[in-house]
């Protein structure tokens, strides 16, 4: 699962019949690499913590632009998120409200 | 799946009986995606018959397997198609990152 | 899935029993930064069974999700890379940034 943000939507109306007029979210994944203790995550975050690559989801919970959200991505996930005959490997499975890198001895 | 080049073929005296009879073949992707590993080279099987220096198409993961007949077989890449031509859409891909290396140019491409 | 740019067609007569009479397209792997629609250097063979073509933007899914777009369900299908949507339009919160 990741955690990401979401940076837009896509449509189509020529689209497989397993896709069948789901929303379809862009998202770039946080990185965490520039995180200390204590960092938090909000909706909205700054850019500097997103990875500069993005990826597509199906989301069924209805993200808005900017919200944090939880993509787990694999064929179990979907099974149970979307449905089995869905095509796509990645669903959005939460909106996040926060994520909180924990303060530890050292670098809190 | 990737397109890769065909520049070799693997031998083993011994190995999984499940690979028995089945052509190992060395491919160069000629455009990588989503490495697992860095490496740059595959080995693939070969159910078709490809030749080193032929341009082929590589599919990976259960579609490999089944390339052998069912999925029960050690393989995570096998050779699906052996290309006659790649055909690149010239106002498609002015900007230079989705061109191809200049060495890892598919052989039969035609800019059209 | 992964957002990318058809960049042409890569055609084989000599293939896999299974991918008999499917179109081969090339596709270009996109990501969508601030500063707009970048490539990201990945270019991968995908399976077209929307008839997708020259230079359209379209949305490609991987492994499982590939194989649904030809047969639900199915593992007996020799694909792992599909266009399963061809995008008419893209759009950050309400505004969209590209529509055709």
């Amino acid at each position: 699962m990741k955690l990401c943000r979401v940076v837009g939507t896509v449509w189509g109306a020529r689209q497989s019949d397993g896709l069948n007029g789901r929303r379809v979210v862009e998202v770039r994944p946080l990185g965490l690499g520039g995180a200390t203790g204590g960092t938090r995550f909000l909706a909205d975050c700054d850019d500097a913590h997103l990875a500069a690559v993005s990826m597509l989801a199906v989301d069924p919970l209805g993200a808005d632009t900017g919200q944090l959200v939880l993509v787990g991505v694999g064929s179990r996930v979907r099974d149970l998120v979307v449905g089995p005959e869905v095509t796509t490997k990645a669903c959005v499975i939460a909106i996040v409200d926060e994520a909180l890198v924990e303060p530890t001895n050292g670098n809190g | 799946m990737i397109l890769g080049r065909v520049i070799g073929q693997c031998w083993a005296a011994r190995q999984s009986p499940r690979l028995d009879g089945n052509k190992l073949l060395l491919v160069r992707p000629l455009a990588w995606y989503d490495p697992d590993h860095q490496a740059d080279h595959l080995v693939c099987v070969d159910p078709l018959g490809a030749e080193v220096g032929q341009d082929v198409v590589v599919c990976m993961g259960l579609p490999a397997r089944l390339a052998l007949g069912d999925a029960r077989h050690p393989v995570e890449a096998a050779i699906a198609a052996i290309v006659d031509g790649v055909e690149v859409y010239q106002d498609a891909c002015r900007e230079p990152a989705f061109c191809f290396a200049h060495d890892r140019q598919p052989e039969s491409m035609q800019e059209r | 899935m992964i957002r990318g740019r058809v960049l042409g067609e890569v055609w084989a007569t000599r293939k896999a029993p299974r991918l008999a009479g499917k179109k081969m397209l090339l596709v270009a792997e996109t990501c969508m930064l601030p500063q707009g629609e970048q490539p990201t250097g990945r270019v991968i063979v995908a399976m077209d069974l929307l008839d997708a073509g020259r230079g359209d933007e379209v949305v490609v899914a991987f492994g499982s999700g590939a194989r649904n777009a030809e047969v639900p369900g199915s593992r007996d299908v020799l694909v792992d890379a599909s266009v399963v949507q061809i995008i008419d339009g893209t759009s950050t919160g309400s505004t969209p940034l590209i529509s055709s």
